[in-house]
């Protein structure tokens, strides 16, 4: 069994792309998909209104295919505080939600974060967070991994997992690698030679998931790069099964 | 068999390569089902005269078969027909450039006199579009891919040049398969759920070529598209070796 901890579903297409990534990931192998949402569907500072419609996607999914997904809330931290805390209680309600997933709407060392990272300790849920080391330039408030680092640093109960090893790089593995709270997701661009082996001997296989930010990316594709990596198959297996089920809660 | 018409051997300065010698390039590509590739010298990319570059590629891969040199060329240099000359002499498959990181445009002079002389050579061009995801490269080294438009005006005006685009990303592959009819693509850095078959969807399959990029890339990850695709057989071997073969000719036989 693999799982998948980076899939986006999309609002234009509620139930043909989930239908798709689970024909597409079943012969691989993949039999659990982590639901981000359809988070840029409405740009980089969706509204509130926006921000319901995505979860209210994910939660379908949930509904639909309870053996084949678990989902994380979207959330913009520049919302009113109020209105985040009752869509996070909202989405949390729902027995295969597992946490948040935050994109680029705010930068992560913003202090609007800090009481959706309160609720996620007091809950004992993860955090997904977006992340990148961009040579073309930020979009938004993005984040790189250094703000990752500093939001993991303020916040050491909370498991962050942070998306996108391979554009990170090997400054981004460093800047989360003292962070014992940070995963950093295999998904992201194109399938760099040599980054799995990096993030595996800087932080070790138990730090690292697998994810292929798919339906973007190709699902073999990404998973390709985990499977073509030189690595033990006990660490293969931590990145492809193990540490995300302890992540999400879910049995090994 | 599988023909890899994108691979590289050397070093780059931003990435540590596995496999850094010919036997253990091929071996590594032999492990992934990869029987023949074209590979051309990593230096070669940023050296502003690749041609030292070629003649330790042409040593380093003479003992190994499944590894055929592909010099890359900088017509913006003026000792390059001769080296051609040379090259085509010893039966290279094809020439590559790189006009993004050897700084000429291919609707120049020089890129024009390298068209013909191809030709007459009955030589195909490999055009190397990028090397690198933009978004991830050095920031002292940032350096754009080769717009699409260039090179489709490029293949219209030299309709005879067989070329072959490298890593173009997905909606560039369409493009460029369906703008010329002698534009060939690879599939390194094309990527969308599903990859072959959306992009069959898209273009003819005999326009389709195997590439992995590797060492820059995982070469499983190039393999992956086409095991999952589900092609039938005569489209699978199209992408395998076919179109490869068609674009290359005799040149493949040593």
């Amino acid at each position: 069994m693999i799982v998948d901890f980076h899939v986006h579903p999309r609002l234009d297409e509620p139930v043909e792309t989930p239908r798709r990534l689970l024909a597409l990931g079943a012969p691989l192998g993949i039999e659990l998909m982590l639901l981000l949402g359809d988070v840029l569907r409405f740009g980089y500072q969706p509204d509130e209104g926006q921000i319901q419609q995505i979860n209210d996607d994910t939660l379908a999914a949930l509904d639909r295919w309870p053996q084949a997904f678990r989902g994380l809330c979207h959330v913009n931290p520049g919302h009113d505080p109020a209105f985040v805390r009752a869509e996070i209680e909202r989405c949390l309600a729902h027995p295969l939600m597992r946490g948040v997933k935050l994109e680029v709407s705010v930068n992560a060392r913003d202090a609007r974060l800090d009481p959706i990272m309160a609720e996620l300790q007091r809950r004992g849920r993860i955090l997904l967070h977006h992340a990148w080391y961009k040579t073309t330039g930020r979009v938004a408030e993005e984040s790189t991994p250094a703000d990752i680092a500093a939001l993991a640093r303020r916040w050491p109960a909370v498991r962050i997992v942070m998306a996108h090893l391979t554009p990170a790089g090997p400054r981004g593995v460093q800047d989360v690698r003292p962070h014992a709270n940070v995963w950093v997701d295999t998904s992201g661009a194109q399938p760099v030679a040599g980054m799995v082996e990096y993030g595996v001997r800087e932080l070790g296989a138990e730090r690292l998931v697998f994810g292929s930010d798919a339906p973007g990316r190709d699902l073999a594709v990404q998973l390709a790069r985990v499977l073509g990596a030189d690595l033990t198959e006990a660490q293969r297996q931590l990145i492809l099964r193990e540490n995300a089920l302890r992540l999400l809660g879910e049995p090994c | 068999m599988l023909i890899d018409v994108n691979c590289w051997l050397g070093s780059w300065p931003f990435q540590r390569f596995a496999a850094g010698t010919a036997p253990a390039l091929a071996r590594r590509l032999q492990a992934e089902g990869i029987d023949l590739a074209l590979v051309s010298p990593a230096e070669g990319i940023l050296r502003p005269d690749p041609q030292d570059d070629n003649e330790a590629l042409f040593r380093a891969v003479a003992r190994t078969p499944a590894l055929r040199p592909v010099p890359v060329l900088n017509p913006s240099l003026p000792g390059w027909p001769e080296q051609l000359r040379r090259w085509a002499a010893r039966r290279i498959p094809a020439v590559r450039v790189l006009p993004n990181y050897h700084l000429y445009d291919l609707d120049g002079p020089a890129a024009a006199a390298l068209a013909a002389a191809l030709v007459e050579l009955d030589l195909p061009l490999l055009v190397q579009l990028r090397v690198e995801d933009e978004r991830s490269q050095h920031p002292l080294l940032r350096v754009a891919g080769v717009p699409v438009e260039t090179v489709l005006a490029y293949a219209q005006r030299h309709p005879a040049l067989r070329l072959a685009c490298l890593c173009p990303y997905f909606g560039e592959a369409v493009a460029l398969a369906t703008g010329a009819a002698n534009v060939w693509v690879d599939l390194a850095f094309a990527e969308t759920l599903d990859t072959v078959v959306s992009l069959l969807a898209r273009v003819p399959a005999e326009r389709l070529l195997f590439g992995s990029h590797t060492p820059f890339l995982y070469p499983r990850a190039a393999c992956a598209k086409l095991e999952r695709a589900g092609l039938p057989p005569d489209a699978m071997e199209a992408l395998r070796s076919g179109n490869a073969r068609r674009l290359l000719g005799e040149l493949l036989r040593r």
